[in-house]
């Protein structure tokens, strides 16, 4: 079995910082590959993407532009500039384009998606969320 | 007396400039909105027509002939109703009061102008021999009108078809003839040349037209001229029973369309030329008749074959007096082509305007707008000029030839002749009277025309010569020179038409002018490339038929074989509509669950907060009570949002995600199926009552509506589709304003085709006439394939018929004609769609695999979205703007 583990950038006040806490959401297995789902977690809607590499990557599933919980039901993808390769994922309302792996929205610069940790443990996601 | 308003005469103060033309043509029409694209202000123009029609497109004629409600208005709409600009139909001007600068109309009203302008056209010259009353002539919607209805009356009377002669084998008559054929007539020509269209084709290229002509079926009897109209008297009127020939011969014939030239309406210069004739008489003791012409100084300088002589200015002898179009005699011409009329309309505009503009000549260039026969000449085009050469290429055997006329040194492109295959004529024809970059021979069919470089137009040469479109405007649009209202640079052919009206006319610049756009959008460094997206280098076009050929079932394989990377949201719904038109695999299975656009991926339309809203399909509209009493119950029990859709349909708002299987549940146990109001698929056809009810109907529209809805439900394609049937002539149910319309006939059923609403409206085309049920759907299956086949992602048929090369003639030769031998093929797709059909929601309910996609969360499948929040309006909810929420905990929010 296979542990892939995605942190947060380690900072020098780490202990001082409140662990981001860390919830266990579904099996590896429920996620369909390119397929997003949405995850009910106290307080806040989290949109979970398996890739077909075999990575999962966790946003909000709140639409920045709209407001609307949509994110999960987003096209999802990958795209190319300067060389570097990454995965995207597309709002399901205005088509608005996300990095994955940052956040950063390639159609509109005034917003920008959350994105948060996740870790793959023995076939099970866990998404970090700050309280 | 009376006086008109609102130009009341002997108001010499007026500071507003007083304009008025005579006539109501394609010139008028030009130069009124040239005047009013100047910005009219202080000018006043009133336009005096005898027709009864604003200006119409006459170029356009024959599409009246056969098509029973074309609309030929030329130019925007609004142009008459703009401040300042009157059009006056059925005014008829008869005289000129020149010392007062006043218009006498034949009801006696008076028009004041400070400018004047004769557009007054021209009349069908008639043939001066015995029975010459009884027959037509081809030059008016009225007449073309009057052809197509006695061609119905004769034939419904006759019980075969109708002989109907066409006397004149020239541009006119050829199109008159081909239009009669189309009628279902036998159709007749007689031509006293030794060729066909003597005016613009030698005899090489008259005998390859001749082989052509009749190898489409027309009869022609070319070299004699006719001596009379034959007539039998039948229950007390004069029937048409042939035409009798110089050499003795008789022609049957039961009616006789008369095409042989056009004569200039002169009338009121001739009037005030007899006028001053008398008086000039009268002072000499004389009648009119005694004074020789040479003692008499005309008003007006007439042509020897009539016409109103102007000067390069194109004004006439008279000050403020000006003249335009085919009554204009200019060199000792006239000439019956509309791009010069255009040109004098713009030249008189820029002169009353303060401008200097000149008339450097006619530009005869011609292309015969016959399906089958490709026919152009241009400039020189019997190598008049001195020194001239003639580079010919000529092949019977194939029907063609082609020629080039180029000055003595070989390099000045003179003029040329194309028959048989003219594809060279729209590259060439602006190079008139320039140095051509290659030898003349390499741009003709023996080359194989592939050897002919590129051609980089000067700035200067003319593309569009209908309306005088230089190539330099047409860059300077592409690259954004603002000239059209809010536009930046134009990136699009329709759009660049819209903007310069090149190819707007005659339409046969299209090719190059698509060819100059692309040129230079590459050097402005877009890119115009037809690559879908950075994940596939194709068009949807070659994408379909790569993944058609290669028999590729699944998202995987089409990327492993032809793109790159993980695909995006351009591409994948675009890969999941054309695995869906070739096969029948449910949208969700698979891999093509995460392929989906937002709609196909919940079987359901998205709102604005994230719930769906659910549209059953009420076939043809037609719905029991009971099963609308189903509709109104679900509605009703999960508090959904109600709206009559504008296609007939149901549409209930408000439905979770998790909620619509359910829903579905309830809807496919009552017999309702999934509407696919979220697919680019057949949305729904629309039907009016039809004969059933209607005391109009002539077919049961109801019927053959609902036979089309369910034979082309769930069909994807490039976009969405829609369909309408009227049961009349009325239209009720805007068929035209329909992807495909059909509209009942007596005898059958008209198909338009590419008509579309949104953003850029388009009314429907005729593709073809009076058909029956099963040639009518055979016709609306090869039609949608086509389409799915070669249209863009997400271009609707309007827009893909306007870049097809042919436009509406393209897809008849292919869809009616077969051209392209893709009849069967495109049938059989179409009829493996109707076979694998199956309710999407329906095989949703059956299988948990699919099921699963609808869960409201990963780790809480029936957890309800509590953050939506709704307020009641007019009896129902609808949803709270974000910005107007409460935060709400767990337990907030409203059903």
């Amino acid at each position: 079995m296979t542990i892939e583990i995605e942190e947060r950038p380690a900072t020098g006040l780490r202990s001082t910082i409140p662990e981001t806490p860390w919830h266990q959401v579904c099996a590896l297995e429920d996620l369909d590959s390119g397929w997003g789902e949405a995850v009910w977690l106290p307080g806040r809607q989290v949109a979970l993407f398996r890739l077909a590499e075999g990575t999962v990557h966790a946003s909000d599933q709140k639409c920045p532009v709209s407001g609307a919980q949509v994110m999960a039901r987003g096209i999802t993808g990958s795209s190319k500039r300067n060389g570097e390769i990454f995965p995207t994922v597309a709002s399901p309302l205005h088509k608005d384009v996300y990095r994955l792996d940052t956040g950063e929205c390639l159609t509109n610069p005034q917003v920008h998606l959350a994105i948060h940790p996740v870790r793959l443990v023995d076939g099970h996601v866990w998404v970090g969320v700050p309280a | 007396m009376t006086t008109n308003r609102p130009f009341p005469t002997g108001t010499g103060q007026d500071p507003v400039r007083r304009i008025v033309v005579v006539g109501g043509g394609p010139a008028a029409h030009r130069f009124t909105e040239a005047m009013a694209a100047r910005g009219p202000s202080g000018v006043r123009i009133t336009v005096l027509t005898e027709e009864a029609h604003v200006p119409y497109d006459r170029v356009a004629l024959t599409r009246a002939l056969t098509e029973t409600d074309v609309d030929l208005t030329l130019g925007r709409p609004g142009l008459w109703e703009q401040e300042g600009v009157t059009l006056a139909t059925g005014t008829r001007a008869v005289d000129l009061d020149l010392e007062a600068r006043e218009v006498i109309t034949a009801d006696g009203s008076r028009y004041a102008y400070d400018e004047l302008v004769l557009a007054t056209g021209s009349n069908a010259a008639t043939l001066p021999i015995p029975g010459n009353e009884h027959t037509h002539v081809y030059r008016t919607l009225e007449d073309v009108r009057a052809i197509r209805g006695r061609v119905a009356e004769l034939a419904a009377e006759l019980g075969r078809p109708v002989n109907a002669v066409t006397i004149g084998g020239g541009l006119l008559g050829l199109e008159a003839a081909a239009g009669l054929q189309s009628l279902g007539a036998t159709p007749i020509i007689i031509d006293g040349g030794k060729w066909l269209m003597g005016t613009q084709l030698d005899e090489g290229a008259g005998q390859a037209m001749g082989r052509l002509i009749a190898g489409q079926g027309l009869e022609v009897h070319g070299g004699v001229f006719p001596q009379a109209v034959l007539t039998e008297e039948q229950d007390g009127e004069a029937r048409v029973v042939g035409v009798e020939m110089a050499d003795g011969r008789i022609i049957d014939a039961d009616m006789v369309v008369v095409s042989i030239g056009v004569r200039p309406r002169d009338e009121i210069a001739r009037t005030l030329n007899g006028r001053a004739k008398e008086e000039a008489a009268a002072a000499a003791g004389m009648t009119a008749d005694e004074l020789g012409d040479e003692d008499f100084v005309p008003v007006f300088r007439m042509g020897s074959r009539g016409g109103v002589v102007i000067d390069e200015s194109c004004a006439t002898d008279v000050e403020h007096v000006w003249a335009v179009g085919e009554v204009a005699n200019f060199g000792g011409m006239c000439i019956g082509l509309v791009a010069p009329a255009n040109t004098m309309a713009e030249i008189v505009a820029d002169r009353i305007s303060g401008g200097t503009a000149t008339f450097g000549g006619f530009d005869t260039a011609t292309k015969l707008k016959l399906s089958g026969v490709d026919v152009a000449s241009f400039g020189d085009a019997f190598a008049t000029t001195g020194g001239a050469l003639e580079v010919v290429y000529a092949d019977p055997a194939r029907g063609v030839y082609q020629k080039l006329v180029v000055s003595g040194d070989a390099k000045t492109l003179l003029g040329g002749i194309f028959v048989g295959d003219a594809a060279p004529y729209s590259s060439l024809r602006p190079m008139l009277g320039r140095e051509l970059p290659a030898e003349p021979g390499a741009y003709l069919s023996a080359a194989g025309g592939a050897d002919a470089p590129e051609t980089e137009l000067p700035d200067d040469a003319v593309l569009c010569s209908c309306n005088n479109v230089a190539a330099g405007t047409i860059r300077d649009s592409v690259n954004g020179c603002g000239s059209c209202e809010g536009q930046g640079p134009v990136r699009d052919l329709g759009a660049l038409k819209g903007c310069t009206r090149a190819g707007t006319q005659c339409g046969s610049c299209v090719p190059m002018l698509k060819k100059l756009l692309e040129t230079e959008l590459v050097k402005s460094g877009v890119e115009v490339s037809r690559a879908m997206c950075e994940h596939i280098a194709m068009s949807r076009a070659e994408l379909f038929e790569a993944v058609r050929i290669a028999g590729l079932a699944s998202f995987g394989a089409v990327m492993e074989r032809f793109g790159s990377g993980a695909g995006c949201d351009i591409c994948k719904p675009a890969i999941a509509s054309i695995l869906a038109s070739q096969s029948s695999g449910h949208p969700l299975d698979g891999d093509l669950g995460a392929l989906q656009d937002t709609n196909d991926r919940a079987l359901a339309n998205m709102q604005k907060d994230g719930t769906y809203s659910v549209v059953p399909r009420i076939p043809g509209g037609e719905i029991t009570p009971e099963k609308l009493a189903v509709i109104a119950r679900v509605a009703s029990s999960y508090n959904l949002y109600t709206k009559i859709t504008g296609a007939l349909r149901i549409d209930l708002f408000g439905a979770r995600l998790e909620q619509l299987p359910e829903i579905w549940k309830e809807l496919v146990e009552a017999g309702f199926e999934s509407g696919h109001a979220y697919g680019k698929a057949l949305r729904n056809v629309k039907t009016c009552v039809g004969s059933t009810w209607c005391r109009f109907g002539v077919q049961d529209s109801v019927a053959m509506g609902i036979g089309m809805e369910l034979r082309y439900r769930g069909l994807r394609s490039p976009h969405k589709l829609k369909m309408g049937v009227s049961g009349c002539a009325r239209e009720c149910a805007e068929a035209r304003a329909k992807d495909v319309g059909v509209i009942a006939t007596a005898d059958g059923w008209n198909l338009y085709v590419g008509g579309n609403g949104g953003a850029t409206p388009a009314h429907a085309q005729l593709l073809a006439k009076d058909l029956d049920d099963a040639t009518l759907l055979r016709y609306i299956d090869r039609y949608l394939m086509y389409y799915i086949r070669t249209a863009d992602r997400l271009q609707r048929t309007a827009r893909w018929m306007e870049e097809l090369d042919g436009g509406v003639e393209h897809v008849r030769e292919v869809v009616v004609g077969d051209s392209l031998g893709l009849a069967a093929e495109l049938e059989a797709a179409m009829a493996q769609h109707v076979d694998a059909y199956e309710d999407e929601w329906a095989a949703t309910l059956a299988d948990p695999d699919r099921l699963r996609r609808f869960r409201s969360f990963v780790n809480a499948p029936n957890q309800r979205d509590t953050t939506l929040a709704y307020a009641d309006e007019r009896g129902q909810r609808r949803p709270v703007p974000l910005g107007d929420r409460i935060p709400v905990g767990p337990q907030g929010g409203q059903q």
